[in-house]
């Protein structure tokens, strides 16, 4: 099993999972491997967990799968919707005022 | 392709915890595809066949951590587990409004059964009428 965060990943592979596909679709495996090279493997999502953060997002409306063929291989492609976007926004400041208020704490001058 | 006992205790459990067929089968398939990627990933970096799909398991994470992370999102559970209160009122209302039917719905499509059951209260009747009839005379000759 990857090492994974649990105290502290309420909320943040759903906020990887759409700024990843923010930019592009992707399938699960691509998500895992991005995440794991934009926050150069300090976060490990343990691999086989995406998929119900996936289908989770999927069910509320943030996401919307694609069933594709690449390469003679069946994927199923991601892509954020208005709603999921809209979740981001949410998230992304929600982390944000989480992020000062621990640096606050951790004497951070610039938070302080 | 994953060890495929550990497949059907994932479908298993999910089943039993209430998650809907859909989510099972999707997620059952991604993750085989992903065990996939993670196996080609391993090989191409020159692991052994062994070693690839010993790699791809770990990453892959066990299928307990895994069923774990999948119910606890109750908002992929089938509509029955999710509204309780209402499957069963929606069950009860099934079944009351069916019950009635069921006489009605048994004999439809049996009509040799009908036509016997007829025949046969037909008989009765005039085995028993005849009774009476010959009753009723050796009566009126005492």
């Amino acid at each position: 099993m990857a090492q994974t965060n649990p105290p502290f990943m309420t909320g943040v592979p759903e906020l990887l999972v759409l700024r990843m596909l923010a930019d592009r679709e992707m399938y699960g495996y691509e998500i895992v491997k991005s995440v794991r090279l934009v926050t150069a493997e300090a976060i490990g999502l343990g691999e086989g967990v995406i998929y119900p953060v996936l289908h989770g997002l999927e069910e509320t409306g943030a996401l919307k799968p694609k069933r594709k063929s690449v390469n003679g291989r069946e994927r199923v492609y991601y892509s954020v919707t208005a709603k999921g976007r809209r979740r981001l926004e949410h998230l992304s400041d929600e982390w944000k005022r989480v992020r000062n208020g621990v640096n606050s704490a951790l004497g951070d001058p610039e938070h302080a | 392709m994953p060890d495929r006992a550990q497949f059907e205790a994932l479908r298993l459990e999910l089943q039993r915890g209430g998650i809907a067929k859909v989510y099972v089968e999707r997620t059952l398939r991604e993750l085989a595809d992903h065990f996939d990627d993670l196996e080609r990933a391993a090989l191409a970096s020159g692991s052994s066949s062994e070693e690839a799909r010993q790699l791809a398991h770990a990453q892959l994470g066990s299928a307990r951590v895994i069923a774990s992370a999948v119910l606890a999102r109750p908002e992929l559970r089938c509509w029955s587990r999710r509204w309780p209160t209402v499957a069963l009122c929606v069950r009860s209302a099934a079944a009351i409004g069916v019950l009635p039917a069921l006489p009605v719905l048994y004999v439809a499509g049996r009509s040799d059964d009908i036509a016997r059951w007829g025949g046969a209260i037909g008989a009765a009747l005039v085995l028993v009428g005849s009774l009476y009839s010959v009753l009723d005379w050796m009566i009126m000759v005492e």
